[in-house]
């Protein structure tokens, strides 16, 4: 079993195949996960402005992660919910394009980097965020992200031999 | 002009095929058609560009719905954003243009494209007039709520118009 029948066995289903080959459903999809880009990115971006410490800096950094943290959530799972439903109906193409790889596992850093902060940075609940952490947190988080915005373009630009 | 209504139409025609030409005759005098990764780097700088303006812009709408750092009063809000926001917007027009001059002439024959600009002119001209100046307060919240929404409905129209150039 490879990767490449993985993905027919799930872009086959009706569900995908009708996403795939329906002339609006997909670019609605499409333009969604990218506007999620626009509108929500701006919460990630203005955290790690935060964390670096260049503005806002009357407002304490655990009070705006957590005013923002239901509307990152929100934003996550309709760009997640609208990926998955774009990879799943091209699935056979997808899962053996190095580009959507390293998508994947650039998320995956994503989740490990939040995790690692998490005590420290994330949910200090008003306790005193060590500077040269935050920084990390933030330098980290906005490579990461811009990465994974990369590779999410590039996507379209393998060809498999 | 009534007398000979067939001029425009052929003025049209003849810009058509000046565009036309420019494309033809020089493809590789074009930057971004003559290096295979330019195009693509600079397609990743117009996404995150267009993302750091709208999404900046997004915050201060959430702030108008009474959402998000709400300690922190939208006049605040927007003089903190504002220049990430211009360098954004600079940012992601200079590469858009960039990214045009590729095609121009199938560019700008595109309905889709044709709608992108218009909407992006509208939300930009919403942005530096009605947006900037109910943010700077002393609006009910009722204004400040419909300017919100009709912010993130342009903005996201702009998005929308840009994805289905590429499907239509």
């Amino acid at each position: 079993m490879t990767l490449v029948s993985v993905g027919r066995t799930i872009q086959d289903l009706r569900v995908f195949t009708a996403v795939r080959e329906s002339a609006y459903v997909y670019p609605v999809v499409l333009s969604t996960h990218v506007a999620c880009i626009a509108v929500f990115g701006g919460l990630i971006l203005l955290t790690n402005v935060r964390l670096l410490e260049w503005c806002l800096t009357e407002v304490p950094v655990h009070e705006m992660i957590e005013r923002f943290r239901p509307w990152k959530q929100l934003g996550f799972v309709v760009m997640a919910g609208c990926g998955s439903l774009l990879a799943a109906s091209k699935a056979a193409e997808y899962f053996v394009n190095p580009f959507f790889q390293t998508k994947m596992v650039l998320l995956g850093a994503i989740g490990v980097h939040g995790t690692y902060f998490r005590r420290s940075v994330y949910r200090s609940q008003g306790a005193a965020i060590p500077p040269g952490r935050a920084r990390a947190a933030a330098l980290l988080s906005l490579a990461l992200w811009i990465a994974v915005a990369t590779m999410g373009r590039w996507i379209a630009y393998y060809d498999a031999p | 002009m009534a007398a000979c209504p067939g001029l425009r139409v052929d003025l049209r025609r003849e810009r058509r095929f000046q565009l036309e030409g420019l494309r033809v005759s020089e493809p590789a005098a074009n930057f971004l058609n003559a290096h295979e990764w330019a195009y693509g780097v600079t397609e990743v700088a117009h996404i995150v560009s267009l993302g750091i303006a709208i999404g900046l812009i997004a915050v201060v709408d959430l702030r108008l719905l009474s959402q998000g750092i709400v300690q922190v009063a939208p006049r605040r809000l927007i003089r903190a954003t504002a220049i990430g926001t211009l360098i954004g917007f600079i940012t992601a027009i200079t590469t858009g243009f960039m990214i045009f001059s590729t095609d121009p002439a199938r560019y700008l024959a595109h309905p889709a494209m044709r709608l992108k600009l218009i909407l992006l002119l509208v939300a930009l001209g919403f942005n530096y007039t009605i947006h900037s100046q109910v943010a700077r307060g002393g609006r009910s919240p009722f204004v400040c709520r419909g300017v919100a929404v009709m912010s993130l409905a342009l903005w996201i129209s702009v998005v929308f118009s840009g994805i289905f150039y590429a499907f239509t």
